[in-house]
């Protein structure tokens, strides 16, 4: 089933186009202009957005050699993401569905995420565990098969790119943070300093990073001079301190459902050491990684198309009342 | 602007506790402006308010979302600036129709939306003293 995937929900404009399982192309318009502000300015990207919808929806079919009239499904974000951006891709693609009269069905961004893992290797041991860690979201799934995930924890207070986000600004490195951080770790000792590693110690599988900025943030305010003359230390050891945390939790999480394998999807899972350490001690446990590729690690539109297709061959579409739904819930999934 | 209460916290335990005990000096239409540097409370001070206010929902970062909304005994509106740059973004999040409304208004990096908050509000401010204490300055503004 040839499908058009759509995603908007944050500074990115991408559409892809699946053909079941292959992923035909994947277009993503990222915009240059939020690094020097800091971050995502949500005016800006939905403006950004509106102009360049068209061209990457058009640039997407034009690569997968596929004209409008021969796709048979459409699928879009709905949510949760940033409001007047989620509405320029569920707009379009509502326009779109009405003038082709082809099927749309609406797709948590998160649900995006969790399929990722499948594309171009659908094979891997199952059941499996699922970390979606982001700018705007850290949590481990369960998943028993695709369409059938539980969320296990969350976050409590920042996602795990924010806390890169906001230690790059406090060490004065670039946004976006992740890259910031990794590229500025590279040549720094992660033992240098010891932050610490929240919840590690708890039962639960919730993840806190606030703390560890703070702790950064404290730190600096101690040795003003560090953030400038121990930055590589310092960044490998605030990148540690994350990394750590999140492998740890996972592997747990793996441990107690049972998991055979573990996987991680969103964008902090470009992050070198993440992939690094979590080969490592997920192989100490006879555990399986799965890490999709870089261009469906970050927001892309080709998981959209894929998770889309599957439901829409399950017989669900989405009515004309389809809306964008900015904080629809991580656990609203399948037919939103 | 009215005389200050000042608390000194040692823990973000006790944070979260001044953050409880001054909910219950809230009521429908407040709004809280809270000003300091990352890592200085904000949020926990944010959690110990939610919880005072009986949020159901957990209360996390919406530095991404910029809003989050939880049910309490009333609407609770947490907001963070810390992504904008200029106060015309502020325009497309249509913050009139939730301040001063039904629900309470918590604002973390409330500086570009400072002249929009044209009647009293509470203004919090943090400073980060030492590893674990901070000092949070509570007034009442009663701006123009």
């Amino acid at each position: 089933m040839k499908v058009l995937g759509i995603e908007t929900s944050c500074d990115e404009t991408a559409a892809s186009v699946v053909d079941g399982e292959a992923v035909l192309s994947s277009i993503v318009s990222s915009q240059e202009v939020h690094g020097k502000y800091g971050g995502i300015v949500p005016e800006l990207a939905a403006r950004e957005q509106l102009t360049a919808i068209r061209p990457v929806v058009r640039a997407a079919l034009a690569e997968a050699g596929v004209e409008i009239a021969a796709i048979e499904g459409l699928a879009v974000t709905s949510g949760p993401g940033l409001a007047g951006s989620l509405a320029v891709g569920v707009a379009f693609a509502k326009s779109l569905a009405l003038a082709s009269g082809k099927p749309l069905v609406g797709v948590n961004h998160l649900e995006g995420h969790l399929f990722s893992v499948f594309i171009e290797r659908p094979d891997f041991p199952m059941p499996a565990v699922v970390l979606i860690a982001s700018g705007g979201h850290t949590a481990l799934f369960s998943v028993a098969e695709k369409g059938k995930a539980v969320l296990l924890g969350q976050t409590v207070d920042d996602a795990a790119g924010e806390a890169f986000d906001k230690g790059a600004r406090l060490l004065g490195l670039p946004y976006p943070g992740g890259p910031s951080i990794q590229k500025a770790a590279e040549k720094g000792n992660p033992k240098a300093v010891e932050f610490p590693r929240p919840m590690l110690k708890a039962e639960n599988l919730e993840f806190s990073f606030a703390g560890l900025k703070t702790a950064l943030a404290v730190f600096l305010q101690k040795h003003p001079e560090a953030a400038k003359e121990r930055r590589a230390d310092l960044a490998a050891a605030y990148q540690e301190a994350i990394v750590e945390t999140l492998v740890e939790k996972s592997l747990s999480a793996a441990e107690r459902v049972g998991a055979r394998t573990v996987a991680v999807a969103g964008g902090v899972a470009a992050n070198r050491r993440l992939r690094e350490l979590l080969s490592l001690r997920a192989e100490r446990k006879g555990l399986s990684v799965q890490i999709p590729a870089l261009p469906y690690c970050t927001d892309n539109a080709a998981m959209i198309a894929f998770t889309g297709a599957f439901y829409l061959q399950l017989g669900k579409v989405s009515g004309p009342e389809l809306e964008a739904t900015p904080n629809l819930p991580l656990f609203s999934f399948a037919g939103v | 602007m009215a005389a200050a209460t000042v608390i000194v916290t040692y823990s973000s335990e006790e944070t979260f506790q001044a953050g409880k005990e001054f909910a219950s000096r809230l009521k429908e239409g407040d709004v809280v402006a809270l000003f300091g540097p990352l890592g200085g409370g904000k949020t926990t001070f944010v959690k110990g308010m939610a919880a005072g206010l009986r949020a159901k929902e957990p209360v996390t970062s919406p530095t991404f979302v910029l809003l989050n909304i939880y049910s309490g005994n009333i609407p609770i509106y947490h907001f963070d600036f810390y992504r904008l740059e200029k106060a015309s973004q502020l325009e497309a999040l249509n913050l009139d129709d939730y301040l001063y409304g039904n629900g309470i208004c918590l604002i973390e990096w409330p500086e570009l939306a400072l002249p929009l908050l044209e009647r009293s509000h509470y203004q919090v401010r943090f400073e980060i003293r030492g590893e674990n204490e901070r000092k949070i300055e509570i007034a009442a503004s009663d701006k123009n």
